[in-house]
């Protein structure tokens, strides 16, 4: 029977390949030899076919995983190269073994109907993450000190997350009520003109792929916030992207994500009207109707470097944009430097604002 | 080139004529004169109207002349071009000659307000002229001629009916020693420390917390993206509110800043650049 799993190995020395971002080109980590993905593409696509079909063969006979990786919602591959057994995800699509690091992937959780359109290439490595995390912890006053002294990466993985990218339009129909307000003093007495305007916009906005995560395993609010992704780089998605990082199938599907975009549609529809009235002293909404026809959307897998640390007890998740470098995260709030700095700023401003006043006054 | 520099002449020596020789003759100009150019004849002439109807209701003349250099009129400045113009045209109303006069020179956008007479004094005070210019000025340094001079008109209509009720537009000067740095003015400067030293730290705690989720799209439009189909601004009405500042009452220790007589011939100016 065929091995469900497919590894890459280099045609000259058969050692394991991975992706390398900066020459976009497979590797061999054993004799540098470099190939490009249309090379391993053309090499590995029988392989691959024949991984993928034995997954489905699998699914069918539902004999394929261990009865304790059945029952906990995961799968069990074999590692081609060593032979050992893999524990993944259900829904991992590529990922390396943990006894011989050998990258693996999974063609049968990426073919046919769970194919990705297309697939934005990791630009940017592991060293460049550690440095760009290394960099957000300059220039935080807040900070503790101990965090960044202290603190140590303790994983840091490059995914390819899967995103839904949503095409469409929103038409957005809003009145306002605006006023246009004069004052003139003449002595003692001050004159006020009031104009009321009623203003009607309406209009249609376009958007293209507006992206939602589609894994469940990803916090939404990481995935947005590494936006925006330059599309001018999206490529026909490929397997041999994959290798030496590692990738999940979209567990939530077009329907389940929609909302988020069009939330996102609607909200910047009616921003973009409201940006239309000017010249007013205020402006008001009175009435907004925003509906968005949704497109078919395209499936991708997009790059992220996910880090994560451990200080004093508690978990610190970043993600850094694997194609800008964009590097988000929360950090924890030292109470004493906060404190120090409201006291400081406070007493300062105090101070500069007690003497300009007594010197102006006296 | 001969030609034009007869009728330079001609107009000059007619106009010094009128200056120096008409002293006590009846008024001869009309209530606004452009001799710049600036206004349309429909314009200085429903001015000249508006000036004249507010000059009978009050018995106080409100004139207006403009011209291209003063300094071809008279040796001074334009306080002297001004009062000469008022008193050499017998402009004014009344025993006591009340008016009030904009004049106004283009070469170097010279402007002065000159107010003469018992009433006119009185209505016309130096913080009124004051008010007066700051309703006109604006227009003018945006060249909108016809807009600024009927704001004079106007304004001085109202600070002639102020006046006549008893009430000349006029500021409050304290004679009592200003406040001093007190407990109140430290108190002000703590909140506003306060208020900045907690805007500042929220600022810093916000850059603390990056992994936010997007609510809009806006980078997701494409150039050419937004069609606006609808774009109606309907006008629905006018509201005019006045309300009056309110006067302390019985005000000690100060008095009214009034009007500053200057000159030979009692009146009191306003002037500058516009």
């Amino acid at each position: 029977m065929a091995e469900q799993i497919s590894n890459y190995q280099c045609p000259a020395c058969t050692g394991p390949l991975h992706f390398d971002g900066k020459s976009g080109k497979l590797q061999c980590d054993y004799c540098g030899s470099s190939f490009s993905v249309q090379e391993i593409e053309a090499l590995y696509k029988e392989k691959d076919e024949a991984a993928a079909q034995a997954t489905a063969q699998a699914k069918e006979e539902q004999g394929g995983e261990s009865n304790w990786a059945q029952a906990q919602g995961l799968k069990a591959y074999n590692c081609p190269s060593c032979g050992a057994e893999l524990i993944c995800d259900e829904s991992t699509a590529a990922t390396s073994c943990p006894y011989c690091g050998n990258p693996s992937i999974v063609p049968g959780q990426l073919s046919d109907m769970l194919k990705p359109d297309y697939v934005i290439p990791f630009k940017l490595g592991k060293e460049e993450a550690k440095a760009a995390l290394k960099k957000y912890y300059q220039g935080k006053p807040l900070l503790p000190k101990a965090f960044s002294r202290e603190n140590h990466i303790e994983e840091i993985k490059g995914v390819y997350v899967p995103f839904w990218l949503y095409d469409g339009t929103a038409e957005a129909d809003m009145s306002f009520q605006a006023t246009r307000t004069t004052s003139v003093t003449l002595g003692d007495t001050v004159t006020t003109t009031t104009e009321y305007y009623n203003v009607h916009r309406a209009g249609t906005v376009r958007f293209e792929k507006i992206p939602v995560d589609a894994s469940k395993k990803m916090p939404d609010a990481h995935m947005d916030a590494i936006e925006p992704y330059d599309y001018d780089e999206l490529k026909p998605f490929s397997t041999a992207y994959l290798p030496g990082f590692l990738a999940d199938k979209y567990d939530q599907g077009p329907d389940a994500c929609s909302e988020r975009a069009e939330t996102r549609a609607q909200n910047t529809a009616a921003d973009l009207m409201a940006q239309t009235v000017g010249g007013y002293t205020s402006v008001s909404p009175t009435e907004k109707h925003v509906s968005v026809r949704r497109g078919k959307p395209i499936y991708a897998l997009l790059p992220v470097w996910m880090l994560s640390t451990r200080w004093a007890g508690k978990n610190y998740l970043f993600a850094m944009n694997g194609q800008t470098g964009k590097l988000i995260g929360d950090l924890p709030v030292s109470s004493g430097r906060a404190l120090a700095w409201f006291a400081g700023v406070s007493a300062g401003v105090t101070a500069v604002l007690s003497v300009l006043m007594a010197l102006f006054m006296n | 080139m001969k030609k034009k520099a007869w009728i330079s002449l001609l107009l000059l020596l007619s106009v010094l004529c009128c200056l120096t020789v008409s002293a006590h003759a009846e008024a001869q100009l009309d209530y606004v004169s452009d001799y710049a150019g600036l206004l349309s004849d429909y314009e200085r002439q429903s001015l000249s109207d508006e000036a004249a109807q507010l000059s009978e209701q009050y018995d106080c003349g409100v004139y207006i002349v403009i011209v291209g250099d003063y300094r071809e009129f008279v040796n001074g400045n334009i306080e002297t071009f001004t009062e000469e113009v008022f008193h050499s045209y017998g402009l004014g109303r009344g025993e006591s000659e009340n008016g009030v006069i904009l004049g106004m020179s283009m070469d170097d956008r010279d402007y002065d307000i000159y107010a003469h007479g018992d009433f006119g004094n009185y209505a016309f005070t130096d913080y009124g002229k004051e008010q007066l210019a700051d309703s006109f000025l604006d227009n003018f340094r945006r060249d909108d001629w016809a807009g600024g001079f009927r704001d004079f008109v106007r304004n001085s209509g109202e600070l002639m009916r102020r006046a006549k009720n008893g009430e000349p537009v006029d500021q409050w000067i304290s004679d009592e020693p200003e406040e001093h740095f007190g407990v109140i003015e430290l108190f002000i400067c703590l909140i506003v420390g306060l208020v900045t030293g907690g805007a500042t730290v929220g600022g810093m705690k916000k850059q603390m917390k990056t992994a936010v989720e997007q609510t809009r799209a806006s980078g997701y439009v494409p150039k050419g993206g937004v069609n606006l189909r609808v774009q109606s601004d309907q006008f629905v009405n006018r509201v005019v509110t006045s309300h009056r500042i309110r006067r302390e009452q019985n005000r000690s220790g100060g008095h009214y800043g009034g009007t500053t007589i200057s000159g030979s011939h009692g009146g009191s100016h306003h002037s500058g650049k516009f």
